[in-house]
């Protein structure tokens, strides 16, 4: 597959190289195809966005990369190198390593992450001294150096506290905390503000993208918000039915799409600047289950410019310099199947 | 939309408190203050948006206008009668003509009912269509929501989260109501989805004469939808006027903070935007801040913002805003950085 040139003001290796990463997963006597195809680099000290509507394999993907799928997922074929090593091909306990100190993760629902039974304090020591070999004195000043770090105020009165008593976005920043105690090259988010009001969304954004630049961190935010992805991200990936559909910079991707679904997903957003009164564009339908490996473009049941070819062939990237999208239309646009 | 006349609804200083009264049993008494003196009004034909931080209130209001729960003070007049003070069967009728609907269409729907039962319901329950009748009348909802006939026969657990809220729309719009109340109408939805929901909304308002309070979290959403917004702040409205004025140049501190933390799907005025983001957090509301509320978050804060609680002062004909210096910010609108409160985070 024809992958972009890197340009000249990025000669370096990136940091992390994902390629045709596909994830199935077995359940009911089904498979559900969740992950397709999906290659991406990321570079040092960069950030890519990844959005797409529920379903279409953002999470699986960001669970792949860190190797914590559920049992009855299969990574069913691709390659994930980190710095140049392969991860797919690491054993348990070499991935124990990797977590936390290489790659940290986020979650929508810091609740669910974090044990309502230990205090912040006992979350962060016990990280510490799995990660970093910490405990007592030092355990204790780098946790309050930690809650320091994410914007916690009076740090040292919230490590007695639990979970509970914290405020969903206070929670956030305790499991960022957590996740960078590691010093991780690359964090990724996954829906990190969907449970925020927008007000602690933005700072929760401000707060990742002060931590990328003070830890020289790289960043995977999955969001299914264009705007939340728009603040944070330098490229931006497009999932639609467990493949990337469109992948560019983010001036590229939100302001000159080429694919139709990224058209119609900006058209769908009604924006807090623009006009009242004029109906928005919905997208005719509803993403479909992914119980089939894709043999046609996936969009093309809502897809207001289909064509013959799309439902007879699977598009792949067309890259245009590092723009590409995958869709009949583009030009340079080339896939797999039978010519209708 | 019809500017003139009574509004359809009215609520005046709306007061609703949870809480537990210390008694023999249990010594400790606690109380929320979830609405704490609010007062709107929407006309007819009219969307009045109700935004807010979580935890603000604006469910609660929504419930007790849908007398869902019974406020602690205040009045709430539907067409101009009191829904306090009517007796049982007026006040039924009445509600007939106030329908709610919330964010989880699977919870509102009963799980073992086919969907052509579920629309049917109230129908039956109000006496207004049985037999034949109640079938045609079921399947001219469905129609209007853009639902196949077939649905009838189907289960909610086969319908995608839309098609379930197009469902929970058909039942309420079976009793023609005048009013519907959205809580978080689409915010369990995918944008393309919810996109297909605000539409659908916008036809039924405009073919119906259908009045809408739209309590929604994303507020280019409830922008779009909205000939007013009102927003909350800690159980009290503290800046209410038409959509488009009051998102491009809103005079309360909170709304400016609110609405500029919206983030736009482009990354080249994401980047430039130097906009302030606005510190700390939403307070208990177990234990309010003295004076305005939002004092503790307010760039502009002075001394008096402690101490005196803003009432909701006229602006114009058709706006409101609850802060003691709203003027003076309006002419300069540069937070003085002395004045600033340490943010409480
Ligand atoms: N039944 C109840 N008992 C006690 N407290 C309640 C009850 N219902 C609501 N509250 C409290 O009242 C306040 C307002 O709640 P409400 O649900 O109206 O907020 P909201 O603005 O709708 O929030 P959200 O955006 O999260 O839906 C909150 O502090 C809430 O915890
Ligand atoms: N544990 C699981 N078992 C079976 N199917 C799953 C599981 N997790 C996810 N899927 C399926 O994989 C697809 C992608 O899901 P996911 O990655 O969670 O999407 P997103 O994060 O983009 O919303 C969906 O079709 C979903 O139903
Ligand atoms: S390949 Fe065809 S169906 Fe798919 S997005 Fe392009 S035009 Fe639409
Ligand atoms: S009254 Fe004072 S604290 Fe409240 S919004 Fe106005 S300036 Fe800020
Ligand atoms: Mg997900
Ligand atoms: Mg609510």
């Amino acid at each position: 597959m024809a992958m972009p040139v890197p340009t000249p003001s990025q000669p370096e290796a990136p940091l992390l190289r994902v390629r045709d990463l596909s994830v199935c997963f077995h359940s009911n006597g089904e498979t559900v195809h969740a992950v397709n195809g999906v290659s991406f680099d990321l570079q040092r000290g960069s950030a890519v966005g990844i959005v797409g509507e529920s379903g279409c394999g953002k999470s699986t993907v960001a669970l792949a990369l860190m190797q914590l799928l559920t049992r009855s997922a299969e990574i069913s074929g691709g390659s994930v190198s980190l710095s140049g090593r392969e991860l797919l091909s690491l054993n348990a306990n070499e991935m124990r390593h990797v977590r936390g100190r290489d790659i940290a993760l986020v979650f929508q629902d810091p609740m669910t992450a974090l044990n309502p039974v230990l205090t912040i304090g006992q979350h962060l020591r016990e990280t510490l001294s799995l990660h970093e070999g910490l405990s007592g004195k030092a355990a204790h000043a780098r946790s309050v150096e930690l809650l320091k770090l994410v914007g916690i105020a009076a740090p040292e009165s919230r490590l007695a506290a639990y979970p509970h008593q914290l405020s969903g976005g206070m929670r956030q920043r305790v499991m960022i905390a957590l996740a960078v105690s590691g010093k991780p090259k690359l964090l990724i988010a996954d829906e990190p503000t969907t449970a925020l009001d927008v007000t602690i969304q933005a700072q929760i954004l401000q707060l990742l993208s002060r931590l990328r630049d003070e830890l020289d961190m790289s960043i995977i935010l999955v969001s299914h918000d264009l705007g939340v992805v728009a603040n944070l991200a330098d490229r931006v990936l497009v999932m639609y039915g467990g493949a990337v559909v469109e992948d560019g910079t983010a001036e590229q991707v939100l302001l000159e799409p080429k694919h139709p679904y990224t058209k119609a997903l900006i058209a769908a957003r009604p924006e807090i600047d623009s006009d009242r009164g004029t109906a928005l564009c919905a997208i005719p339908g509803a993403a479909g289950r992914l119980t089939e490996q894709p043999s046609s473009c996936s969009f093309e049941p809502r897809c207001a410019v289909r064509m013959e070819v799309c439902s007879a062939r699977l598009p792949k990237l067309a890259w245009d310099g590092a723009h590409g999208a995958a869709c009949w239309h583009v030009a340079g646009a080339s896939g797999e199947g039978q010519v209708p | 939309m019809t500017g003139a006349g009574e509004p359809l609804l009215q609520v005046r200083d709306l007061r609703v408190h949870f809480g537990q009264r210390r008694s023999l049993f249990s010594r400790s008494a606690w109380s929320v203050r979830a609405v704490d003196g609010v007062s709107l009004e929407i006309r007819r034909g009219e969307t009045l948006g109700l935004v807010g931080e979580s935890g603000c209130g604006k469910s609660t209001v929504g419930r007790a206008v849908a007398h869902l729960l019974k406020p602690s003070s205040g009045t709430i007049r539907f067409r101009g009668e009191d829904l306090g003070s009517l007796d049982r069967t007026r006040r039924r009728s009445l509600r007939r003509d106030l329908q709610i609907i919330f964010q989880d269409p699977y919870s509102s729907l009963d799980p073992r009912m086919r969907i052509g039962a579920a629309i049917r319901e109230p129908l039956t329950i109000h006496g207004i269509a049985r037999g034949e009748a109640a079938r045609l009348r079921v399947l001219e909802l469905l129609d209007s929501v853009g639902l196949p006939a077939s649905a009838v026969d189907r289960y909610p657990h086969e319908f995608s989260g839309g098609q379930r809220q197009r469902i929970a729309i058909a039942r309420a719009l079976a009793l023609e109501p005048e009013l519907i109340v959205c809580d978080e109408p689409i915010s369990a939805l995918d944008v393309s989805v919810q996109a297909q929901i605000v539409n659908l909304l916008g036809e039924l308002q405009e073919r119906r004469q259908l009045t809408y309070l739209f309590i929604a979290h994303d507020l280019a959403v409830v922008r779009h939808i909205s000939h007013r917004i009102a927003v909350m702040y800690l159980g009290r409205i503290v800046e209410t006027g038409p959509s488009e004025i009051l998102c491009g140049e809103p005079l309360h501190p909170y709304t400016k903070a609110l609405f500029g933390a919206v983030p736009r799907a482009n990354p080249k005025v994401e980047r430039n935007s130097d906009r302030p983001v606005i510190q700390g957090e939403i307070p208990s509301p177990l234990n309010p801040p003295g004076g305005c509320h939002f004092h503790t978050r307010c760039p502009y804060a002075r001394d008096i913002c402690r101490t005196r609680d803003p009432s909701l002062e006229s602006v114009g004909t058709d706006r409101g805003v609850a802060c003691h210096f709203w003027k003076e910010i309006k002419a300069n609108p540069v937070p003085n950085a002395c004045n600033r409160t340490e943010a409480a985070l």
